[in-house]
């Protein structure tokens, strides 16, 4: 049976991410080798004008594996790519948002998808893509 | 600096390490989670590489992304190639990795943007 491809301009359901704390920190930190003491030591993040250390970048990435395949279990993550433009302090809420903006059919289709995560700063946090292909597709 | 070629280098894909993965990023599902090869950019030669290539500079996390050729497996072992290089305007090193199986079929392809700055940047600005 064919699949059903979403259409172009379908928004993902928003998610809430509740506010990374510094343990969390601490264990990405630890599992990921990414010890870069500005995660880490708050000093270090008040010398670098920050109120508190920023979240490590792909602990934003890695909450949309989730909401992807929540959204669309039939599909895969064929490519995932981000941007991180603005720091997200410890303790800062997060929301995460995404859009459909390019469906190929054909042999292997592709769902392209532009996604964003956002602090409480204007700017976005992370932008990034998705492209999502049916789990049959080789 | 010129490009600086590392590996390849056994990876795996250790189910604890993956649920320890899981349970930092609050993620949950069953297979390799798709972020999980940035972990083996910890591996303590690559480490180094980066660390000798910044000297005093700040490294930060600008941008990264994963190309899947075929799904990892869980508790597989893998090879890990990267070449190193370095850009001057802005500065920033850009590692690429490719993963692939002992047998050589490409698997995943990533990319990791890290920009330097002076450890005096105000980051907030």
């Amino acid at each position: 049976m064919k699949q059903v491809l979403p259409e172009v301009g379908t928004r993902l359901p928003e998610r809430a991410v509740s506010p990374f704390t510094s343990a969390e920190l601490a264990a990405y930190a630890d599992i990921s080798g990414d010890t870069n003491p500005l995660h880490l030591d708050t000093g270090i993040a008040r010398k670098a004008g920050l109120a508190a250390p920023p979240v490590h970048g792909m602990l934003l990435f890695a909450a949309f594996e989730p909401l992807l395949r929540e959204w669309r279990p039939d599909l895969r993550i064929g490519r995932l790519s981000g941007r991180f433009t603005q720091p997200v302090l410890e303790g800062e809420p997060v929301t995460l948002s995404g859009r459909v903006v390019r469906v190929s059919e054909g042999e292997t289709p592709q769902i392209l998808l532009r996604l964003m995560a956002n602090g409480t700063s204007r700017a976005p946090a992370l932008v990034g893509e998705a492209v999502l292909t049916p789990r049959e597709a080789p | 600096m010129p490009e600086l070629r590392l590996g390849p280098f056994v990876v795996r894909t250790e189910r604890t390490k993956i649920e320890a993965y899981r349970s930092a990023t609050r993620g949950g599902g069953q297979g390799v989670p798709v972020a999980f090869p940035i972990c083996w950019l910890g591996e303590p030669e690559i480490r180094t590489a980066i660390e000798d290539a910044c000297g005093d500079r700040l490294p930060l996390h600008e941008g990264q992304s994963f190309v899947y050729a075929r799904a990892l497996e869980m508790g597989a072992e893998y090879r890990l190639s990267v070449v190193l290089g370095e850009e001057a305007d802005p500065p920033r090193l850009v590692l690429k990795a490719e993963c692939r199986t002992p047998a050589g079929e490409l698997c995943v392809s990533m990319e990791t943007l890290l920009r330097l700055v002076s450890p005096a940047l105000e980051l907030s600005a």
